[in-house]
């Protein structure tokens, strides 16, 4: 008799519905698997098979054959043990083919027939419910994942036996296992506040880079911090998410996604609820940076979609590390292309990067940096242009006087500063605008502005102008150079809640240049006289 | 056989193994060039130092086709050779102790009547110290003084380029390799102007690498061009102390530019004062010193006339030499992050200041 079920196949990160079809007739006996599948496939032939074993049902010796179709996806992964299963029992008569036919089955088997948890759930889940499916049977485990799914019935299972009476039942009788698995659907505003983000408030002194991370975040520009070693890089490029604006659902529901498919999602974290921070040591590869690897599998760049990505020690990475980071910063997705298929994933994060001026960390500080000139250009000289050309803002942090880290002085200064949720409410407010303003482009920030929408967007008083024509004449800038100083001065006007750029909002944006200039400077001397 | 003086002069002076000391045996001992030239393997062996690998060496390039032509094309570079006893090797040199056998240089010599001053200094300069040794070199040449110096980084190409920059001054560098090479290489600006503008030199044949031995040597030739040594930011074992050690030996006036205490850049420089060199903290001191008849007006470092917002002026007087970030600016200044940030930018434009680092500024002079 012949029968079928569906599951899900993950590619890249989205999912897409296939069918285990399985045929059971007369001839010798045997158990054939077939349908373009990699080893954990292929071996779910034993697992299902003991595991319907030790679940009580009997197979008789028959010739079983199972498909996975379409035949010309690759299959990677456990999760079709349960639809395999399935399939089985109801070309066996044991279960009925009316709910089969409406649920997509998803779960791994073990040998006593329970369920494991799988990764990826949430976005096959999605697939489900895009290709209006009904009904979503999962582990256990991964209930509280694909019940962030709204629009469709999801039911946890524990074991096969348990699987095979809810497929054997009346539609109208399902609602009593939806109720027994536990558990209303997640609150999405409650959890946020549950995990504590560390504050601004924390860090002493370091106005100007504070305040370059709010201009960065509210605008989405890329961020660098130089500077000698401890004097707080790391700590502000920890608290840069806290500033951002909660996630959006639907960005939830993307980052959720990325997580899941890379196998992320926990019972006790089931989707992402906080802005992602993720700062990779700078030993990184390429591939685990940008994502790839034989089967493709989401990099750090795309884990930290929506929220922070954090390179520290920037010169110590490997050029050709960071080079991969060049289009996906400028897309917002990776391409990761393979024989078998192309794979996209999404890469939409704000670069943080920190790294010391120098080898010992000093310069330009001459009485403690022991660097020669040469050796201090060749250390800058690691991070190529067209990767310094796509951070907007740079800024330096300063070494702090003892006093400043304890004493009077900062007891006076504590009470000052600003927390995050200060600096936060700008930040929304700058965003905001920018929404309001781009509402009929494709993109939401001031970063993402191309050249010829500059001309449209950033509008300045004829006195920045001046000022700005003044500068270029001076500075010798170049056209990038240019439109990164009106991208950055059009998101510092926006926090200021202006409509035009004015003399000062320029004045600060060309204080955050920078890296072009001098640090980076070519010919004959380091300090341009 | 058509070889002159100069050419067993110029072989001679390019033999392999051949240095100062062996050199002088070998002059001592045959009494010029042209019989160690034709000297034989016998007669070589008898001077007292000489080896059998230097005689070795001596005899295989003694070919006076080679000799000759090596020499021609060494004049087709542009490269020009001198030597002790010639009309045109600098009299100067004649004054000191283990003066140089011979010369090549690019350029010209510098003229011996006319005041020179030698401007030496720290490799890995501060921003203070470059903007000092570029006024410097400035200064003394707008004062009609030629500057000598050894091209290497810091200091001394800040002050070569001071120089430069006043057109119609002789500005000459004395390098420890062949004039031919231009170390180091991010000097080559430089290199290429002083040829324009005065000359290069070096007691070493073109092709020689920057030895470091050779470097120290190169000092007694700066020091002996010159009628005063300038010395700025030099450290506990800096370099630019040989060259003062010399200067001494041949009497020569000493100036330096006084640091701050317990700034160990400046350790040598103090150090020399306190041993009676001159201290200098203007162009002045030195123009004094050497007897030069200068304009007053000289002593106001900015000249320029330009007016400033009052807001310029506070911060423009809450900056100097070292570099300072502008969170310390602003603080200094009692202004906020944001205006300062302005009234700097405004500074930059105006020519007044400049970022030495990323957010970090000082005062331009």
């Amino acid at each position: 008799m012949y029968s079928e079920a569906y599951s899900a196949v993950i590619q890249g990160i989205e999912g897409r519905i296939i069918h285990a079809e399985a045929d059971v007739s007369d001839g010798l006996p045997c158990f054939s698997l077939v349908g373009c599948l990699s080893s954990e496939v292929k071996e779910a032939k034993e697992r299902v098979r003991v595991a319907l074993k030790n679940s009580g049902f009997k197979i008789p010796p028959k010739k079983i054959t199972i498909n996975l179709s379409p035949a010309n996806i690759r299959k990677d992964g456990t999760c079709y043990d349960f639809a395999i299963a399935a399939a089985i029992l109801s070309a066996l008569g044991i279960i009925s083919q009316k709910l089969l036919r409406k649920a997509v089955l998803i779960g791994e088997l073990s040998l006593d027939g329970k369920f494991k948890s799988v990764s990826g759930v949430l976005p096959m889940v999605y697939t489900a419910y895009e290709n209006n499916i009904s009904l979503c049977i999962v582990p256990k485990d991964n209930v509280k994942e694909a019940m962030f799914v709204k629009g469709i019935t999801v039911i946890g299972v524990d074991n096969l036996q348990d699987a095979a009476d809810i497929l054997n039942s009346e539609e109208l009788e399902l609602r009593k296992y939806i109720v027994s698995t536990e558990n209303e659907p997640l609150d999405y505003k409650e959890s946020i506040q549950q995990i504590p983000i560390s504050d601004f408030a924390d860090i002493v002194g370091q106005l100007i880079a504070c305040r370059g991370a709010e201009v960065a975040v509210s605008g989405m520009h890329n961020f660098l911090m130089i500077g000698p070693p401890g004097t707080g890089k790391t700590m502000i490029a920890k608290r840069i998410a806290g500033i951002m604006p909660e996630l959006q659902i639907d960005e939830c529901m993307e980052i959720s996604k990325i997580y899941s498919v890379s196998g992320l999602l926990t019972k006790d974290m089931p989707v992402v609820m906080n802005r992602p921070y993720r700062a990779p040591h700078h030993t990184v590869t390429q591939a685990a940076l940008a994502g790839g690897g034989r089967y493709p599998k989401p990099g750090e760049i795309s884990l930290a979609s929506g929220g922070v990505l954090f390179l520290d020690e920037l010169a110590e990475f490997s050029r050709q590390t960071l080079e991969v980071l060049r289009q996906p910063l400028e897309d917002g997705y990776v391409n990761v292309v393979r024989l078998d298929g192309n794979y996209r994933y999404p890469a939409k994060c704000m670069l943080v990067a920190a790294m010391n001026p120098c080898r010992c960390g000093f310069f330009p500080n001459r009485r403690k940096c022991t660097c020669t000139p040469i050796q201090v250009k060749n250390y800058l000289d690691r991070i190529s242009k067209p990767f310094l050309d796509r951070i907007d803002i740079c800024t330096e942090t300063v070494q702090l006087d003892f006093k400043e880290v304890y004493g009077v002085k900062y007891e006076l200064e504590y009470k000052n500063r600003e927390t995050s949720e200060q600096i936060r409410k700008r930040v929304l407010q700058a965003q905001k605008i920018q929404k309001e303003r781009y509402k009929k482009e494709t993109f939401k920030f001031n970063s993402y502005l191309s050249p010829s929408n500059i001309k449209k967007y950033c509008i300045m008083t004829s006195e920045a102008k001046e000022f700005l024509k003044d500068i270029l004449e001076k500075m010798s800038f170049s056209a990038r150079a240019y439109h990164k100083i009106l991208k950055t001065s059009r998101t510092i006007a926006d926090i200021e809640q202006k409509s035009l750029i004015e003399k000062e909002h320029i004045a600060e944006a060309v204080c955050y240049r920078s890296v072009n200039s001098k640090y980076w400077r070519e010919g004959r001397n380091s300090y341009g006289t | 056989m058509g070889l002159k003086h100069i050419h067993y002069a110029y072989w001679l002076s390019c033999v392999h193994r051949i240095g100062s000391v062996k050199r002088n045996r070998l002059l001592e001992y045959f009494g010029n060039e042209e019989e160690i030239f034709n000297a034989s393997k016998e007669q070589l062996s008898k001077v007292n130092g000489i080896g059998s690998k230097d005689i070795e060496s001596l005899i295989s390039g003694r070919d006076s086709t080679i000799v000759e032509e090596s020499y021609g094309k060494m004049l087709s570079q542009d490269i020009r050779f001198v030597h002790k006893g010639d009309a045109i090797y600098p009299e100067r040199l004649y004054n000191i102790y283990d003066a140089p056998y011979c010369l090549f240089y690019k350029g010209i010599l510098p003229d011996s009547s006319k005041k020179t001053v030698a401007i030496v200094g720290a490799r890995n300069v501060s921003y203070s110290g470059s903007i000092i040794a570029n006024r410097m070199g400035r200064q003394l040449a707008e004062n009609g003084i030629q500057i000598i110096s050894g091209l290497a980084r810091g200091v001394d190409v800040y002050a070569q380029n001071g120089a430069i920059s006043i057109a119609g001054n002789k500005t000459f560098a004395v390098l420890g390799c062949g004039v031919d090479i231009c170390y180091p290489r991010q000097n080559i600006e430089t290199y290429m102007l002083i040829q324009e503008s005065g000359g290069i030199i070096s007691e070493y044949p073109p092709g020689t690498p920057p030895l470091s031995g050779n470097f120290p040597m190169r000092n007694r030739i700066i020091s002996a061009f010159s009628d005063g040594v300038l010395i700025i930011e030099a450290s506990e074992r800096s370099g630019s102390l040989i060259t003062a050690e010399y200067a001494i030996e041949q009497g020569k006036d000493i100036f330096a530019v006084p640091g701050e205490i317990g700034n160990k850049l400046y350790y040598g420089s103090n150090q020399l004062i306190k041993d009676g060199a001159a201290l200098v903290t203007d162009v002045s001191d030195i123009l004094d010193a050497l007897g030069i008849f200068y304009d007053c007006n000289i002593k106001n470092i900015c000249t320029k006339k330009i007016t400033l917002v009052s807001k310029e002026k506070i911060v423009y007087s809450s900056l100097g030499l070292n570099p300072a970030h502008i969170s310390e600016i602003s603080v200094r200044a009692g202004l906020n992050i944001t205006q300062t940030m302005e009234v700097l930018i405004s500074l930059e434009l105006k020519n007044l200041v400049c970022m030495v680092g990323n957010n970090y500024y000082a005062v331009k002079i």
